[in-house]
């Protein structure tokens, strides 16, 4: 249980039904149905539009009950942070257990609902990235190595390769890439915020990078991996997955992200962990290119993505000629 | 059977809140299953439901 003695905003009172409703973490699930949708639009298969939409239902009712789960386990960490404080454990509205038993709940009947809607590979999938963000990145990753939220990444990479094997029955090399895409842009994203969070993490116990590798090397793997994401962002475009729109929006993108990590990398945020605000985008003085890089990324993918929904949802993507490996997937 | 715990009016007005969210939770996933196994046996009858 937490202990609420140190904060004495937070409200005590009978559970809710949004405080269940808290425990989904509606952010990252609103996140997990984009990208989700993003993949079952582009693939090549077809869907029948209802199916689609519980699919895509089912999905994210699988988010949520990792995100519960995950609340669970993270119960005792979540007290010690000003950004996690004041959810539903460790405010004193819901207990661990009750958390844990609705997860396990709705995992049941997220993977038993995608089974129905649309197929086995897809629910084995969904089932598997539960299992993966609870208990591979939960328990055994986030408190125990730096490198946490680098492998922890694919939990939140799989949902477009859900997405795709709902409309096809499998996955391929541009659902790997959606996959990889995620995956290298999860690192920057969470480092950024590390960086100007350091000592609430540090508080906690998380070894996350800028806490265990200082600032310095924290902002050099940000510019490596940014970099990396940057390029396999335009992957698509030569894979015929990205048509113009693709093209255009991923390079862009993949330079201004890129530039916002050159400012991130000449700065000196996270050097000096001060003091912290509850806020998730109030900084102190010197952490600002953390923060801007931080936004950006969350930005960044959502154009990368919403480029590829507009394009294959509305039947105007066309394959460019450069797509030279097109023939190789 | 009593059990001696009195709820104050703000936890029994949170229980009936959490009691309709579970209704209609379950009536929600009893029409969902309902509507896909329909368009799932019309599909696997080969018949057009794309619309």
């Amino acid at each position: 249980m937490a202990d609420l003695s140190s904060d004495q905003a937070l409200e005590i009172r009978p559970a809710l039904p949004a405080d269940f409703f808290a425990l989904l973490k509606p952010r990252v699930m609103s996140l997990v149905v984009f990208t989700a949708l993003v993949g079952m639009i582009a693939a090549p298969g077809s869907v029948h539009p209802v199916l689609g939409l519980v699919s895509i239902f089912a999905i994210a009712l699988g988010a949520g009950a990792a995100g519960a789960l995950n609340m669970w386990v993270d119960a005792d960490i979540d007290a010690k942070m000003t950004r996690t404080r004041r959810r539903p454990i460790p405010a004193g509205r819901l207990t661990a257990s009750d958390a844990c038993a609705f997860g396990v709940f709705l995992s049941f009947v997220a993977i038993l609902l995608l089974a129905a809607a649309a197929n086995y590979f897809a629910a084995a999938l969904l089932a598997f990235t539960i299992f993966f963000y609870v208990v591979v990145y939960s328990v055994g990753l986030k408190r125990r190595t730096p490198q946490n939220i680098v492998i922890g990444g694919a939990a939140g990479a799989f949902p477009p390769m859900i997405g795709w094997a709902v409309a096809t029955g499998g996955v391929d090399a541009n659902a790997f890439l959606l996959f990889a895409i995620i995956m290298l842009w999860t690192p920057p994203h969470f480092w950024a915020l590390a960086l100007y969070k350091r000592s609430d993490y540090a508080a906690a116990g998380i070894p996350m990078m800028p806490v265990v590798k200082g600032a310095a090397s924290t902002r050099r793997q940000i510019f490596v991996y940014t970099i990396l994401v940057a390029m396999v962002g335009v992957l698509p475009v030569f894979t015929g997955l990205g048509g113009v729109l693709y093209a255009v929006t991923s390079v862009l993108g993949g330079m201004m992200f890129i530039l916002l990590s050159v400012r991130v990398l000449t700065s000196r945020a996270g050097d000096n962990p001060g003091t912290i605000k509850a806020d998730l985008y109030t900084v102190k003085k010197g952490d600002k290119a953390a923060r801007d890089l931080f936004a950006f990324s969350i930005i960044y993918l959502f154009i990368l993505f919403a480029a590829l929904l507009v394009a294959h949802g509305t039947g105007t993507h066309e394959t460019l000629p450069i797509a030279f490996l097109t023939g190789l997937i | 059977m009593e059990n001696g715990i009195q709820l104050t009016e703000e936890q029994k007005k949170a229980r009936n809140q959490r009691s309709i969210a579970i209704g209609l939770g379950l009536l929600a996933f009893v029409v969902v299953v309902f509507v896909v196994t329909v368009i799932r046996k019309i599909q696997e009858q080969g018949l057009d439901v794309s619309g």
